[in-house]
Formats: structure tokens, C-alpha cells, sequence
């Protein structure tokens, strides 16, 4: 008995410094904040103490902002090491989906009036014109620089945006919080377990409806859509949307959307649109073990390509 | 009596296609098939598990064709709080009769936009477990064709007026108003009606968001880049965030 009475003062003592350094231990909550980049609205809601708020969302700034001082229509430095980073990314998926993805159909988004908003329907003639300027090998790689011939115009709006996501989360990530969900309107990224200790619920919105078509359950994970009424127009009841089909220059048809889930969101915002434009999504995505697309056809019906995620159909027959 | 053995009962009285036929006409999304030759001891338990969800413009029931348990029928619903209704309405209840030719065990189904619901993981389950166990044949079926909101679409209580990032008001759905916010980049007024949120005037140029359509669905929003002006409706969402 003797020897066990110092025991327990040293358990005690134990217990009150594990008992102060748990107290002292910053407290780690959820934050939701909301940012206006990319014209568009960017929900961010990640989990950590409060002082790391201030620093993860001026990473997320600086990611954002950068991305959108390069990638904006009209102002490009055809040199940047950004630039010419994300260049070979959309290269690569502008290969491997035989050219349904490109980046040089800036000048059909003029010609069809949805950079100026005067939405407009080229006569035949016009759209002619403006496809010898479309076509990602009219690019020449020289001296550290892209150099475009005349009239050929870029748009990023097919990648850019999932690449700003990838970059913010990386560096929200390399500051130590270790959950949360960055999602640049539509374009997303989550991470760890959600509130609930769960995978993510990612909704996909429905098409044509109100509501989620479904929800898909993922973490570590980009998500990124494209659709046809994201942008468009309607004229005599015919729905004109942005997503060009690079061969013909005029708006791909058969699909309503297309979900893309996989790594990188930078990937799954080009492949989403490679897999709209194309008519052999599969062929693509066979080329993207890692990544999984969830397809809406112009009929309303629902199939996966891909590796495979869990999606609950919220919408179904 | 198992599920696959309930269809194939359907499917062997050789009334499976005019009974579905029959429910589709009603344009309705969901309905309960019920094997009983006294349906008024099962309605309430089922209606108790699927009264919440049922939409509230209803609580009104109809026959479409004569039912011989029409009365024993009338006479649980009244209790329960329905009101019998010569014709049948939006959102109510409405019973149709068939005799099966084949009697068979007492049994029911919920059948949701033509899949069958799962019920094993509600009170149903015992109810259906009760009815099985009887052993008494019937050849009664009656269907009860009625609307179940979409499981994707929850009406919001509030909507939250955000601007330049800052929360400003959270206006209640409830209540018609009209109320302007002062934002950096100038005046916008928002107006509630009828339980849906719209922007009614903003001076920004493209006007996107005078021209969305009034939201009331949680998580639904309304944005105004330009004037870093978001509406959004607030409450029980069904996920974590949304792509498209």
C-alpha cells in the first residue's frame, strides 16, 4: 500500500496534464463559407479550428484567383508555366477522346453569340468558316510558349475551372484540414468523412426537372458536370447549348448531361464534356480506369460508363 | 406469402395489365395493392406509416368503381380524419375494386412509380407478417391509387438573403413581403409570395437573376454574380453539396 500511494498521485498528475493539453488542443469545427469566382457561386465547407479559417480560405483565394487571372476569355500569357500546365492536361484528354474535348473552340463560343450573350444561329456558311480555326494540333509548342495562328481563339471553360478546385484543395489539404468539400459551381472536389462521418452526398441535378436526378456517395474524390442547360438558348422550340462538338461546330447533340468522378476534377470537368460531345463515351472512359461518368440521354435515360460509385437514383422509374 | 409470390397471384388472376392500367390513368405515383377481404382493418396501420408522406392537399377519399367494402371503408377513414369525396382529387386517396379470380393469402404491396417499395424496414413489415399468418383466402383486391411528394424535393422554411459574402436576413417562406437590401453595388428587392422566393428588381446588367424562377426548395438558390448577391432556401438538405 505503501508503494502505491505515489502510483496514483502520478496517475493523477497524468490525468490532469492529458486532461489540459486535450483542452488546450485547438477545436476543430465545421465552417461553411461561400466565394464569388469563376462568375459563378463557390460553396466551401471544410473542418478545422477557427484560426486555420482565415489562412485555408485565402488559399482558396489565391487558387481561384490565380486560375481565373490566366483563364479568363482575353487574357492569356501564352507562357505561363500554369498555362502550359494545364495546356498538356487538356491536350492529353483532347487525345484520348479523339478530339471531342478542345480548348480551341473559343471562336465557335463567339461565332454562336454566348461570349457576348447575343445568342445567335450561324448560318451553315459561317460555322464552315470558323472550323479550319478549331482544332487543338493548330497549337504550336515553341520556345516555352504556345503560339496560336491567327483567329485561333482558346477556351478553357472546359477545364479550368476543375483545375482551380484541384489547386485550391491542395492547398487547403497541405495546411492540415483534413475534411471538408470545395465546389466551384458544379465543379468539385470533397475530402475525409462528411459531417456525418459518412461519404460525401454529391446531388446531381436533375436535367430538366427540379431536384437531383440522384446522389452519388464519394470522397477523395473530384465530381464535375456538364449539360445542356447549363448555357443555351432556345429558338423555335430547339434548345442551342455550349457544348460544341469540335468536328461539326454545332451543339453536340444526344445527351442531357454528364457526370464525371474520378481524382483529378480538372480531369473529370474535360472528360465530362469529351463524354457529352462524344458518341462512344465508353471508348473514352476505358482510357480513365480511375474515373466514372453517370450519362443522361436526350430520351431522360439514366447509364453509368466506367468505374463504378454508389448512386442512388432519386428521379426513378 | 412473399413478394414475387403476391405478383405472380396478380399475374395468375390475369388482372395484373388492367389493374396497373387502371392506376396509371389516375396519373398517380404510388399505390397500395391490398389482398383482404376486410381491407378496413389493414388501411390503418399502412395509411399511419404512409400518412406523413402522403400530400396534404388530400385527406380525401373516392371510389372509382363500386367497392363492397365501400361502407366498412368509409366508416375507418372518417375516424382516421378523411373526408369521402364523390370524385376523386389531386393528391386524395382513390380506391378501385377487382375480384381475384384465384383467391389467395391476404397480402399487400406499395408499388411507387411501377417499382414495389421495400417495406421490410418499416412497422409494414409486421402488419404484412399478421395478414400472411391468418391462412385465410380472400379474393378481394383493392387498390388505393394516391401522390407521394418526390423524395428529392423538400419545400424550405426560410430563405437567407446573402451580399459581398455577409449574411443580411433570413425571410420566412411563410409570410408574403417585399423587402429591399441595400448592397454594395445597389439596391436589390426581393419578394415572397405564396411561399416562393424571387429577386424583383436588381440593377445588373445581364438580369439572369430577375429572370430565374422563384425558388422554395431547400438548398435552391438565386444568384447574382455581378452584384455578389445569393438567395438560398433554407433547410433539411437531402445532400452535401450538388454537381451541374
Amino acid at each position: 500500500m505503501l508503494t502505491r500511494l505515489p502510483d496514483k498521485k502520478l496517475l493523477f498528475i497524468l490525468a490532469a496534464l492529458l486532461a489540459a493539453a486535450i483542452s488546450c488542443r485547438p477545436r476543430e469545427k465545421w465552417h461553411s463559407f461561400t466565394l464569388l469566382f469563376f462568375d459563378t457561386v463557390c460553396d466551401i465547407q471544410v473542418f478545422c479550428p477557427s484560426e486555420k479559417l482565415p489562412a485555408a480560405r485565402d488559399a482558396i483565394c489565391r487558387a481561384f484567383g490565380s486560375c481565373q487571372e490566366r483563364f479568363s476569355p482575353g487574357s492569356q500569357d501564352l507562357s505561363d508555366r500554369l498555362v502550359l500546365e494545364l495546356y498538356q492536361k487538356a491536350l492529353q484528354v483532347n487525345r484520348a477522346s479523339a478530339g471531342c474535348f478542345d480548348i480551341t473552340v473559343g471562336s465557335l463560343i463567339d461565332l454562336w453569340g454566348f461570349s457576348s450573350r447575343a445568342y445567335r444561329i450561324p448560318g451553315p456558311e459561317e460555322v464552315e468558316a470558323v472550323l479550319p480555326l478549331v482544332g487543338m494540333a493548330k497549337i504550336n509548342f515553341e520556345e516555352n510558349a504556345l503560339v496560336l495562328p491567327p483567329g485561333v481563339k482558346l477556351d478553357w471553360g472546359g477545364i479550368a475551372k476543375g483545375w482551380g478546385v484541384d489547386l485550391a484543395a491542395q492547398a487547403v489539404v497541405s495546411l492540415g484540414i483534413t475534411r471538408g468539400f470545395i465546389n466551384a459551381g458544379g465543379d468539385l472536389y470533397c475530402w475525409g468523412p462528411n459531417p456525418d462521418h459518412q461519404n460525401w452526398r454529391v446531388g446531381i441535378k436533375n436535367p430538366r426537372e427540379r431536384g437531383y436526378l440522384g446522389v452519388i456517395l464519394v470522397t477523395d474524390m473530384g465530381v464535375a458536370t456538364s449539360g445542356d442547360y447549363q448555357r443555351y438558348f432556345e429558338r423555335n422550340g430547339r434548345r442551342y447549348h455550349h457544348l460544341f462538338d469540335p468536328e461539326t461546330g454545332y451543339p453536340a447533340q444526344g445527351k442531357r448531361s454528364v457526370t464525371v468522378v474520378g481524382p483529378e476534377t480538372a480531369l473529370c470537368d474535360a472528360l465530362s464534356t469529351a463524354l457529352f460531345v462524344s458518341s462512344d463515351p465508353e471508348k473514352i472512359i476505358r482510357n480513365y480506369p480511375a474515373y466514372g461518368a453517370i450519362l443522361v440521354d436526350d430520351q431522360g435515360g439514366v447509364a453509368a460508363v466506367g468505374k463504378s460509385f454508389p448512386f442512388n437514383r432519386l428521379d426513378g422509374p | 406469402m412473399n413478394r414475387r409470390d403476391f405478383l405472380r397471384t396478380l399475374l395468375a388472376a390475369g388482372i395484373a395489365a388492367p389493374t396497373l392500367l387502371e392506376a396509371r390513368t389516375l396519373r398517380s405515383s404510388s399505390a397500395l395493392y391490398l389482398i383482404s377481404d376486410s381491407p378496413g382493418d389493414v388501411l390503418p396501420p399502412v395509411l399511419a406509416e404512409i400518412d406523413s408522406r402522403i400530400q396534404k392537399a388530400g385527406r380525401r377519399f373516392a371510389f372509382l368503381n363500386p367497392h363492397p367494402n365501400a361502407e366498412e371503408i368509409n366508416k375507418t377513414l372518417s375516424a382516421l380524419g378523411w373526408k369521402f369525396d364523390q370524385r376523386a382529387s389531386a393528391g386524395g386517396l382513390a380506391f378501385s375494386f377487382q375480384r381475384l379470380g384465384l383467391p389467395s393469402l391476404p397480402s399487400f404491396a406499395l408499388i411507387r412509380s411501377g417499382r414495389i417499395c421495400d417495406i421490410r424496414s418499416q412497422r409494414l413489415w409486421q402488419t404484412w407478417k399478421k395478414m400472411a399468418a391468418s391462412g385465410a383466402l380472400s379474393s378481394c383486391l383493392t387498390i388505393a391509387s394516391f401522390d407521394l411528394p418526390r423524395r428529392n424535393q423538400i419545400p424550405g422554411k426560410a430563405v437567407t438573403v446573402y451580399a459581398d459574402g455577409k449574411r443580411l436576413a433570413s425571410l420566412p417562406l411563410a409570410r408574403d413581403l417585399v423587402k429591399p437590401f441595400h448592397t454594395r453595388a445597389g439596391p436589390v428587392v426581393v419578394g415572397v409570395e405564396a411561399g416562393r422566393a424571387k429577386v424583383l428588381s436588381s440593377p445588373c446588367q445581364h438580369r439572369v437573376c430577375l429572370a430565374s424562377p422563384p425558388v422554395f426548395l431547400a438548398g435552391e438558390r438565386i444568384v447574382c454574380a455581378p452584384r455578389h448577391f445569393l438567395l438560398e432556401v433554407e433547410g433539411p438538405h437531402l445532400v452535401d453539396t450538388v454537381t451541374g
